[in-house]
């Protein structure tokens, strides 16, 4: 995983480790009020923005990743 | 817990994590004596029409009266000031948003020097996000920075009448084909962006402006909208001229300009479809403005603020104008007068809180089925339903209740959901969902919402009702809501369930200082 977005997840969230699998689901800290940090986070550290459907659909590790790639980060 | 934050908005971002506690959006029901020290950061809805401005931080400031008393003696308080205005009003005469603003900061200034321990902090230097307002409620995002002022726009000759395309313009979706109760309207994004606009549109009626509406629809369906729509902000009696039907847009204008007897170059016509807008150009050789529609809901304010610009700001209103204006301020006009309360209760009496419990219908199933999703803290089970389970769960014969929420500073639409279901005999009852957004927490509504619901439960002669607590990490807010009703743990039966004796408890009466508007 890219080493900026690892540290975007871990300060964001206030977690130690971000594993693969990681998603709203299964991180209590990963919460609506967290899920807006992270948006500003991502936003500022590799300058993007993101679409409010883009936002909805950030649901997992995973999702971000492939929203990233697809704005060529 | 180091710092208490009052607030109206999303902050959060603002503040470092763990260090800070919020309170409900303006919820000064609870007020924590522990905090080392309290923040009172209470923000005006960016792009505020200006009819709303001084009811709004008239409000805010019967709010801060009645904390004031209650933050502990000696810790620190810091109160901020509310920034001006970025944008120029529409009319440069009405300094009604920029008179709030001093009017609240003075007010803040006053308080600060009769408490001890109590300062002032200015206005964050940060502008509006519009995508992070609509979705989130936040005011100022950290990424923007306050634009500098500058010298309004004033187009040369103002233009007289605003011609209106209605899917995807006036709201979110298409008519014809989504139908009435699926339109995006208020609520959530986009809805919210497209309230927005409509709102506007009404600033714009207000200052004189001729609004028409230009629609390919059936005509039937689109005053449906209007007239039975509770989120839509624009009604009937805004718009002059109707041209609903399938012909040709030109013609239409033709017909419009024809009816209210002025000159093509003084429309501006706006629709969301390219095409309309190239055919009406071309059609017209460019008299008429046909100015380009944003593509995304919560561009709208830009857009709006450009229409402004080059089409309809002005010095001041003409006594037309004005007339006008006075015609539109019908039996919304609110009571200006300027009290003092005492108490909690005093003031959300003063609020004119008015509650609609009613049945779930095709408008409010969508609306309610997203509140089960995404209400995590006055919510006593936690039962996420789509709109499908709702229906099933209604189809079995069982009741889903929407409660819908206004008072004299605006209408908070569809706030809290009720899921009841009944046993065979018909003698007893089942709260299986219940809740309250986060938005109407703090006035009592909660309780008035489930009083009324027993009402309706008694009058069906039901005699036991069932209700469950299921803590989570985010509900606490609603522990001991049961019990404050009157339930009682049930026996034989895991902590979690309550039941209320309709036959033994007497009356149930819900405050009257809420006007309960008749169930449909």
């Amino acid at each position: 995983m890219d080493s900026r977005l690892e540290n975007v997840f871990k300060t964001t969230l206030g977690i130690d480790a971000v594993p693969a699998e990681l998603s709203q689901t299964n991180c209590e800290a990963w919460d609506s009020v967290n899920h807006l940090n992270l948006v500003l986070a991502l936003e500022a550290e590799f300058g993007v923005t993101f679409e409010p459907e883009e936002i909805a659909a950030m649901q997992s590790l995973a999702a971000v990743e492939k929203l990233l790639a697809a704005k060529a980060v | 817990m180091k710092c208490f934050v009052f607030r109206n908005a999303t902050l959060e971002a603002f503040f470092p994590r763990g260090e800070t506690t919020f309170s409900g959006y303006g919820d000064i029901s609870r007020i924590p004596e522990n905090a080392e020290c309290y923040r009172w950061f209470y923000t005006l809805p960016p792009g505020i029409v200006a009819s709303e401005a001084r009811t709004l931080v008239e409000d805010f400031l019967q709010q801060l009266r009645l904390v004031l008393p209650q933050i502990p003696a000696g810790k620190p308080f810091e109160l901020m000031r509310l920034a001006e205005p970025e944008n120029a009003p529409l009319v440069l005469a009405d300094s009604r948003v920029r008179d709030a603003v001093r009017f609240y900061n003075d007010a803040l200034e006053n308080m600060a020097s009769e408490r001890p321990a109590t300062a002032l902090l200015p206005a964050p230097p940060f502008g509006v996000d519009w995508r992070l307002w609509f979705l989130a409620q936040m005011p100022f995002s950290p990424a923007q920075k306050q634009a500098e002022p500058q010298a309004p726009a004033i187009p040369v000759l103002r233009k007289k009448c605003l011609v209106l395309d209605c899917d995807d313009t006036l709201w979110g979706g298409t008519l014809g084909e989504d139908g009435l109760g699926s339109l995006k309207i208020g609520g959530d994004f986009p809805g919210n962006a497209f309230a927005f606009f409509q709102k506007k549109c009404v600033e714009l009626a207000e200052s004189g402006i001729i609004l028409a509406i230009c629609s390919k629809n059936n005509e039937a369906d689109v005053r449906e909208v209007f007239e039975k729509h509770p989120a839509m902000i624009l009604r009937r009696e805004h718009i002059s001229a109707w041209r609903v039907n399938w012909n040709d847009k030109a013609q239409n204008l033709r017909e419009i300009v024809a009816e209210l007897n002025i000159g093509l170059d003084s429309l501006v016509f706006v629709d969301n479809e390219t095409r309309e807008r190239t055919r009406v150009a071309e059609a017209f050789g460019g008299v008429l403005a046909t100015p380009e529609f944003p593509e995304r809901a919560h561009d709208l304010p830009v857009f709006v603020e450009k229409l402004f610009d080059d089409y309809f700001r002005c010095e001041k209103l003409t006594e037309e104008d004005a007339a006008k204006t006075q015609q539109y301020r019908d039996a919304s006009v609110r009571n200006e007068l300027v009290k003092n309360f005492t108490s909690l209760d005093d003031y959300i009496a003063s609020l004119e809180i008015r509650l609609r419990v009613a049945p779930a219908d095709a408008f409010s199933l969508p609306r309610l089925a997203q509140l089960t999703q995404k209400t995590n803290q006055f919510n006593l089970a936690t039962r996420r339903r789509d709109e499908g389970e709702l229906r099933d769960f209604l189809a079995r014969g069982n009741a889903v209740f929407s409660l819908s929420v206004a008072d004299k500073i605006g209408d908070l639409g569809i706030v809290g959901e009720a899921e009841i279901s009944f046993s065979f005999d018909g003698k007893s009852a089942r709260i299986e969902n219940f809740m309250l957004s986060c938005r109407a927490l703090g006035r009592g509504i909660e309780t008035a919402f489930a009083r009324r619901i027993l009402q309706l439960l008694r009058a069906r002669n039901i005699e036991r009702v069932y209700a469950e607590y299921l803590p989570t990490a985010k509900n606490a807010p609603c522990a001991n809501f049961l019990p404050s009703l009157g339930f009682a743990p049930e026996d034989d039966a895991p902590d979690s369930c309550f039941v209320l004796d309709l036959c033994a408890c007497g009356e149930i009466a819900v405050a009257p200082f809420y006007r309960l508007d008749s169930d449909k």
